[in-house]
């Protein structure tokens, strides 16, 4: 398109680039910011802390420390169990799920093989007896009767064998186990013969305890040393010169 | 006849003296035991590593470089709730820790109801431990809570005396820094 005098339309040229580089620039914008709101909104309560579960991981039967990322149905429901029956509707989203994995994979860093607040000679003696899995559940149903909605408290794994069993709890800063715990725990289980707490704290001061309790009140010290259950590894590790 | 009798008598004597120093375990004046890199004390004959038969560890200190020279305080079990609590079965092992483990490292942990009853440390400035444990009797565990902790770590530098509590004793140790510098102990108390 030229004029009457030869020189080509410059101005109507120029506006409709300027128009057609202003379009663009406003949809890339329009385009980003649809995108981040679209990111944003199902993520959104990630950001309420408090609406967070613990991310505590939890030591298998084989002494391995799983993921704080629950595995299975009912390793959800502990956990919704732990945060409690008013936070079930944000515990299992996409987000949250990557939040607790990256808690699960700095703790997996830092935690020993060997699990802190436990008794590994007694963990073995259970599995060599066998577990207890009605048991279990009974002493799992009175103990979160007991303890469940205590807002400072979590309910953790429950072992058992024909003997004795074992039980795990974990409290926000420090905690006297003999005042707070002892008493609902007790009354709860109804523990006999041998019982012991192993009390243990965690890098940022929070208490965690495994609560070990006999069945009937014949339950004592095994003779660990007839069972033969010396350790596995002795004089192997860190060979001696 | 006479002679031969005396002598006889001092022969079984000087027999049980021989005996028993060969196992005395701890220093008679103090009842301690002194561990260290590959040896012990009073007598350096290996026999001194554990308590005497019948005594567990209340408690520990050290001195030498990087900790290396362990001195237990062995004593008799607790007397709680009108019954003096024994000991019983026979002593085992733990597993050995050094440095590398770590303060929270429970190899060289007994398990609870059992007591620390000897230590073991070799390799330069006791670079490497391992503990003796042994069953702690009671006739009745039904009024009574036993509760297992850890103690802070006692080095050469910041000496500690244990013996706080009447119903209290040593159930193992951990360690951190350079050859086992810094040493710590679980504790189990009956209340």
């Amino acid at each position: 398109m030229q004029s009457h005098n030869g020189t080509p339309p410059v101005t109507a040229k120029r506006i409709t680039r300027g128009q057609t580089i202003t379009g663009i620039v406003l949809l890339t914008v329009a385009l980003i910011l649809i995108t981040r709101i679209t990111i944003r909104l199902p993520g959104r309560h990630v950001r309420n802390s408090a609406a967070s579960p613990p991310a505590v991981s939890r030591i298998d039967d084989n002494n391995r420390v799983r993921s704080a990322v629950p595995e299975r149905v009912e390793d959800r429901n502990t956990v919704a169990a732990w945060a409690g029956p008013h936070r079930q509707n944000t515990m299992f989203n996409d987000g949250m799920f990557r939040q607790m994995l990256s808690a699960a994979e700095i703790e997996k860093n830092t935690v020993t093989a060997v699990p802190k607040g436990r008794d590994p000679f007694y963990d073995r003696l259970l599995l060599m007896q066998g577990r207890d899995y009605a048991r279990e559940e009974l002493m799992r149903s009175r103990l979160m009767t007991a303890l469940g909605d205590s807002p400072d408290t979590l309910v953790g794994d429950v072992m058992c064998s024909s003997q004795f069993c074992r039980l795990e709890l974990r409290g926000v800063g420090k905690i006297d186990v003999r005042e707070h715990w002892q008493p609902a725990i007790t009354a709860a289980v109804a523990p006999r013969g041998l019982k012991f707490f192993v009390i243990a704290h965690d890098e940022d001061g929070n208490t965690f305890t495994n609560y070990y309790f006999g069945l009937d009140k014949t339950w004592t010290v095994p003779d660990f040393y007839a069972l033969g259950m010396l350790p596995a590894r002795h004089g192997e590790r860190h060979p001696l010169p | 006849m006479k002679w031969l009798h005396l002598a006889a008598v001092a022969f079984v004597f000087g027999a049980v003296t021989v005996t028993s120093n060969a196992h005395a375990a701890e220093f008679p004046s103090d009842h301690t035991i002194v561990v260290s890199d590959d040896w012990c004390a009073p007598n350096n004959d290996g026999h001194c590593n554990t308590c005497n038969l019948g005594h567990l560890i209340r408690g520990a200190h050290c001195s030498g470089s990087y900790c290396d020279n362990m001195i237990y305080q062995c004593a008799n079990p607790p007397y709680i709730g009108g019954e003096q609590t024994l000991m019983m079965n026979g002593q085992f092992p733990t597993d050995v820790t050094d440095g590398f483990d770590g303060s929270s490292s429970t190899y060289a942990l007994c398990p609870n109801g059992t007591a620390m009853v000897g230590m073991y440390a070799t390799g330069p400035y006791s670079a490497n431990v391992f503990a003796m444990c042994q069953a702690v009797y009671r006739s009745n565990w039904d009024a009574y809570t036993l509760y297992q902790a850890q103690y802070g770590a006692i080095s050469d530098e910041a000496p500690l005396n244990n013996t706080v509590y009447a119903s209290y004793w040593l159930s193992g140790a951990s360690c951190s820094g350079t050859d086992c510098d810094n040493m710590f102990y679980w504790y189990q108390v009956i209340m």
